[in-house]
């Protein structure tokens, strides 16, 4: 896919001791963040790639829950850090004829926490795609909820009539808060039932998950637009599909 | 001053177009993708043999069985997960409170019947 500088973020690092001022920049390609109350800026989720030694600068700085700079088309510069307990993860991009490049991605607590079972009385969920079969999976995957995606659509509808839904700032994705606990969506789904605005279905078996990882979906999709359109129609339709998104890092 | 030609421009950054072809490939994310995308555990197989009920327990258990079973006003939807469970015991000894805290796993089914009922099961 071309045009990829168009899409990707910035991301800064300024490190200031005694006497000298150390400064970072990397490429961001993912990033999820929100804007607290108060103005302050949590990260919940950065991509960054770069060279070994700036890439461990990063993760020490996310350890250290120290401050970030994002600069991303889209929104604002935010300055936001990950907070306490954040997961860092990385990896390696090799290209032939060039240094390998590391990949850091780092997760706040609060996405991790979001992985099945893990915090069973959790009540804000992050998501990293705001697709109504996928916010349903997640949140089933979440909490263990007994449901099936044709149930997607009510879900969404009633997230978003009980406003338990937010848009969060994102890079390359289109990132959600979704506030509720398990018993409370519970209670949605089986007054749902009793009202007949959903059944189950009749089929017995396994229910099965149709889900696109919409996550690389700009990229899938540029590579589908270039075989058949010119870079640079294909390179403002992408821009204009992936508008607000952030991007994510874990540690 | 002889003319000059024109300057070459020669990019040495990251080839960030061959980079984000490369990005879902990357162990970073394969990783995070257990908390971004939790793919489910679904198991679509005959076994070879009849399973016996200690087979059957372990499936349930593990989430390999949950979907959709019964009839009429027994319809209904289950779903098993592992939770991870923190017990607190808090001791007094001479002034000094102790606090412990141990993380177990147990195992939660959670039932919706179609007519609208539902059991959380631990």
């Amino acid at each position: 896919m071309k045009n990829a500088h168009e899409r990707f973020g910035v991301l800064e690092y300024t490190k200031r001791m005694k006497d000298t001022t150390t400064r970072i920049r990397l490429r961001l390609d993912r990033f999820i963040g929100e804007v607290e109350e108060g103005g302050n800026g949590k990260a919940h989720l950065i991509s960054v790639l770069g060279g070994d030694s700036d890439v461990g600068a990063i993760w020490a700085a996310v350890i250290e829950q120290n401050l970030l700079t994002v600069e991303a088309p889209g929104f604002d510069p935010l300055t936001a850090s990950l907070g306490e307990d954040a997961q860092c993860y990385r990896g390696t991009i090799t290209i032939a004829g060039r240094k390998p490049i590391r990949h850091l991605v780092a997760i706040s607590a609060e996405l991790a926490k979001t992985r099945p079972g893990a915090d069973p009385q959790g009540r804000q969920t992050i998501l990293c795609d705001n697709d109504p079969t996928f916010v349903l999976y997640r949140i089933s995957q979440r909490f263990g909820l007994p449901v099936v995606p044709e149930w997607a659509g009510w879900f969404n509808e009633e997230l978003n009539r009980r406003g338990a839904i937010k848009p969060l700032i994102g890079l390359g994705c289109s990132p959600l808060l979704v506030s509720g606990t398990k018993k409370l969506f519970l209670k949605w789904i089986r007054r749902a039932l009793r009202q007949k605005r959903i059944e189950v279905p009749n089929r017995n078996g396994p229910v099965g998950w149709n889900l696109a990882n919409s996550f690389f979906r700009v990229s899938e999709t540029g590579l589908e637009e270039e075989s058949g359109q010119e870079a640079g129609k294909e390179s403002s339709a992408i821009r204009a599909e992936c508008g607000d998104t952030t991007s994510c890092e874990s540690h | 001053m002889p003319e000059s030609g024109p300057a070459p421009l020669v990019y040495r950054g990251l080839p960030l177009d061959e980079i984000e072809d490369l990005l879902p490939q990357s162990s970073a994310y394969r990783q995070a993708g257990r908390i971004l995308f939790t793919e489910s555990v679904s198991a679509t197989v005959r076994p070879l043999t009849p399973l016996h009920a200690g087979h059957v327990g372990l499936l349930a258990c593990s989430g390999l069985l949950n979907g959709i079973f019964g009839s009429g006003d027994q319809r209904h939807i289950s779903c098993w997960q592992a939770v991870k469970v923190t017990d607190k015991t808090e001791e007094e000894e001479d002034g000094v409170v102790t606090i412990r805290e141990k993380e177990r796993f147990s195992n939660e089914l959670t039932l919706v019947y179609s007519t609208g009922g539902g059991a959380i099961l631990k």
